[in-house]
């Protein structure tokens, strides 16, 4: 029988979601409509906010987004600079535009 | 607790401290009040994996691992927490509050005693005093 491991915590494709976003930002591609990955810096220009808008993700809940964001981050990033995102939101299109995020 | 809800008593007790300790940790990572909190929490949760890898950060409800992210985030601002703090904060909600209460106690009952709820009427009292004291 085979034995496997399993984490009940961690949704079975966000790995996947990981890696494709890493991916995107490290290489964005100008035909990909999504994910679209908007980096705000604070006053000293270090990217301290980091909002990403994807139809993908819309079965996870804000704090599973925000783990995934965080994730890629860690891949494309140095860990100073990972380090200095503070607020790292995951939202689809629709709940970008309820927030009002220009994103389009 | 007054109507002997002794389970329910507990839960709300130890939602109140999973805010209070969560208000404290987003103030100590400079947000106001309006965040986000749901954006901010996994942000600390990266913070914590590389300043404090030995606390184990399962979930957003640990209140042992929200209390030991105070104790790091005022360690790294060079501002440790004074020892009567530290101690009691690790006492009471790390140690103590963190042992007897879990998020899923909404759900269902635990069969606690009047001595639990007391517990953690204390425990969150304590925390409802100093949480200022904490940021």
């Amino acid at each position: 029988m085979p034995v496997k491991s399993y984490n009940p915590s961690r949704p079975a494709d966000m790995q996947v979601l990981v890696d494709r976003l890493a991916a995107e930002w490290e290489s964005p591609d100008p035909a990909a409509a999504e994910p679209v990955i908007l980096q705000e810096p604070n006053h000293k220009g270090d990217v301290v906010r980091v909002y990403v808008v994807w139809s993908d993700w819309a079965h996870l809940d804000r704090e599973r987004r925000g783990e995934v964001i965080m994730d890629a981050a860690e891949r494309v990033k140095p860990m100073p600079d990972v380090l200095k995102i503070t607020i790292a939101m995951g939202l689809t299109p629709d709940e970008a535009d309820r927030f009002k995020i220009r994103w389009r | 607790l007054l109507l002997q809800e002794f389970d329910g008593s507990v839960y709300l007790f130890g939602y109140a401290v999973e805010m209070w300790l969560k208000a404290v940790c987003l103030r100590l990572r400079g947000h106001g009040p309006t965040v986000q909190v749901k954006a901010a929490l996994p942000p600390l949760k990266t913070w914590m994996k590389a300043n404090a890898p030995s606390v184990p950060f399962g979930d957003y409800h640990d209140l042992s691992a929200l209390a030991r992210a105070v104790m790091a985030l005022r360690q790294d601002q060079g501002r440790p927490l004074p020892l009567p703090l530290l101690t009691e904060l690790g006492l009471r909600i790390a140690g103590g509050m963190h042992d007897g209460w879990i998020v899923d106690m909404r759900y269902r009952r635990s069969g606690l005693s009047a001595a639990d709820a007391w517990a953690a009427l204390l425990s969150a009292w304590w925390l409802r005093s100093h949480w200022p004291q904490l940021t």
